[in-house]
């Protein structure tokens, strides 16, 4: 059984008064599994927000069907295992770091004795050592963002689901970010995150999916997806038939099946030309989602 | 649920000690001290009557706007901040947030009104005046207004701005304190129909005139058991039905 599944999902925001609505989500079919890293990619208004609002009980599905761990959407008991951090995060800035972390690991039944070590563990973890008494009011946007991890794993939950974590770090910050989840998979959690730096998804994610107007268009893991059709030859020396072009390397073409490369390669062989590199060409997660909006977008 | 309730009512009371709500005590004091010292030049042995009287007054009212603007902003300004996202995501039920917000508030108006009623002491005993003798029954009875008053403006703050729960938890406490106008009106009413709906708005809005201690004061005579009883009965169920209803609809409300 996965971990969260989500099936068939749809969202329309009602106004009450103006008697228009908006989508969010059209039907969305999603499955995620335990101890993997999830991406949950797509543009502005993808319905990416509406639907971890969904998971997480902020919001409630127009219809569809969405359980964690078996249990649905929007009970206590799916929220159990749940650990959150809305995209850009905001606390009550009155509180000094200990008193926030604390509040929050009340409300999620930690033992109160277990608390000052837990806090001092999680605020290292986040990169925010020896800052229980300083006040929100005076953090960075950085350094609300580390907070709101923070109480997003303060609890130990198995599932987090982070909301555009990356979203106003520094490259040093995403670094940090991207090791908490690495971190957090290694001791068994599953991490689901939406985010708009692909560089980032497509390094730490082992399955993205992409939504479009609230539907997947595009969903599987990261070496599948960014694995092409095309292969592609490096030699040194020029052959004497096909589209070669020169490089720095040598010379190089693209076959466009594994069949066509297999038999380039023999024949090259064949003619005694030295073969530098023959393999199958890798798009970078950029490419791909770029690749995706254009074929949309193309009549 | 028990520790998140109070968890929730705690940080209600330290963000009220933070954010310096009680300031208003002091303009209390001060128009305290200002009034009594105007009254004893203007009235002539009838002063103790007066400073009560007054102390009364601004005590309701500033108790009560406290408990409406706290009170609107008590849901509302949680979800227009988005603060609330961090929180629902816990494993509580909402309600839990409802009811803890309410107690931090309600604790919150009871500080306000024992140390406004400390104010007035001191201000008596400096005026060389004993106490009235129910003054205790009277900070009582204030304090009730304000506890009905604050969960009407939590019922609107469920489903509105804090702006528009503002303006008509106002209203209602307006409407509340002058209810009792509404049974005169429909008893002079030649329309059935006018009668009927004069009586229904009676019905449903509360009856905050019965909780005025000018009552006590005037007369100098606590009523019997049985009517200290309906009048707390009254307050709790009020309250309690004021709860349901916010936490009934923050419960099923998306926050966007």
């Amino acid at each position: 059984m996965s971990l969260i599944e989500i099936e068939g999902l749809r969202k329309v925001y009602r106004s009450p008064f103006l008697r228009r609505e908006v989508v969010g989500l059209e039907q969305l079919d999603l499955s995620v599994e335990t101890n993997e890293i999830f991406g949950f990619l797509g543009p502005n208004g993808a319905g990416k927000s509406t639907t971890l609002k969904i998971l997480t009980g902020i919001i409630q599905a127009t219809a569809g069907s969405a359980k964690i761990a078996g249990q649905p959407v929007g009970t206590p008991a799916a929220r159990e295992i749940l650990g959150f951090m809305p995209e850009f995060p905001t606390f009550h800035d009155f509180l000094r770091a200990e008193e926030f972390l604390t509040f929050y690991g009340e409300l999620s039944g930690m033992r109160r004795e277990a608390l000052p070590a837990r806090i001092d563990e999680v605020l290292s973890l986040v990169g925010l050592p020896g800052v229980q008494d300083r006040p929100l009011r005076g953090f960075s946007k950085g350094m609300l963002q580390r907070i709101g991890l923070a109480q997003a794993v303060l609890h130990d939950p198995d599932l987090v689901i982070l909301d555009e974590p990356m979203s106003g770090l520094d490259p040093v910050g995403r670094r940090d970010v991207r090791r908490l989840m690495e971190g957090l998979k290694a001791q068994g959690k599953t991490v689901l995150f939406s985010s708009h730096v692909l560089n980032d998804v497509e390094e730490v994610a082992d399955r993205i999916t992409v939504v479009r107007e609230g539907r997947n268009v595009l969903s599987g893991t990261i070496e599948s997806l960014l694995s092409g059709q095309r292969f592609e030859l490096v030699v040194r020396q020029q052959p004497a038939s096909g589209a070669w072009t020169k490089t720095a390397e040598g010379y190089h073409c693209y076959c466009e099946h594994e069949e066509a490369a297999q038999l380039a390669v023999r024949a090259l062989s064949e003619a005694g030309i030295s073969i530098v590199r023959c393999q199958r060409e890798r798009r970078s997660l950029e490419e791909l989602f770029f690749l995706d909006i254009s074929e949309e977008e193309s009549p | 649920m028990t520790r998140a309730v109070l968890a929730i009512a705690q940080l209600t009371l330290r963000e009220a000690l933070r954010k310096r709500v009680f300031v208003n005590l002091a303009v209390f004091a001060a128009l305290m001290v200002g009034v009594s010292l105007l009254m004893t030049g203007l009235t002539i042995g009838q002063h103790q009557r007066v400073i009560h009287s007054v102390s009364f007054t601004v005590l309701a009212v500033v108790g009560n706007l406290l408990a409406v603007f706290l009170g609107a902003g008590l849901i509302a300004h949680e979800v227009e901040r988005r603060t609330l996202y961090t929180i629902v995501s816990r494993p509580i039920r909402r309600w839990v947030f409802v009811v803890g917000r309410y107690l931090g508030l309600a604790s919150v108006l009871a500080i306000n009104t024992l140390i406004g009623g400390l104010l007035v002491k001191v201000v008596l005993m400096i005026s060389n005046y004993p106490a009235f003798e129910h003054f205790m029954v009277s900070l009582c009875l204030i304090y009730a207004e304000m506890l009905i008053v604050l969960s009407i403006s939590v019922v609107f703050s469920a489903f509105s701005t804090p702006t528009l729960s503002a303006t008509f938890s106002f209203c209602f406490w307006v409407i509340g304190r002058l209810s009792v106008e509404l049974q005169e009106l429909a008893v002079l009413a030649k329309n059935d129909g006018l009668a009927t709906a004069m009586n229904a708005a009676y019905s449903v809005l509360p009856n905050l005139g019965r909780l005025d201690p000018m009552n006590l004061l005037i007369h100098n005579e606590l009523p019997d058991g049985g009517h200290v009883g309906m009048l707390l009965l009254y307050t709790l169920l009020y309250i309690g039905v004021m709860l349901a209803a916010a936490c009934w609809t923050f419960e099923r409300r998306d926050l966007k």
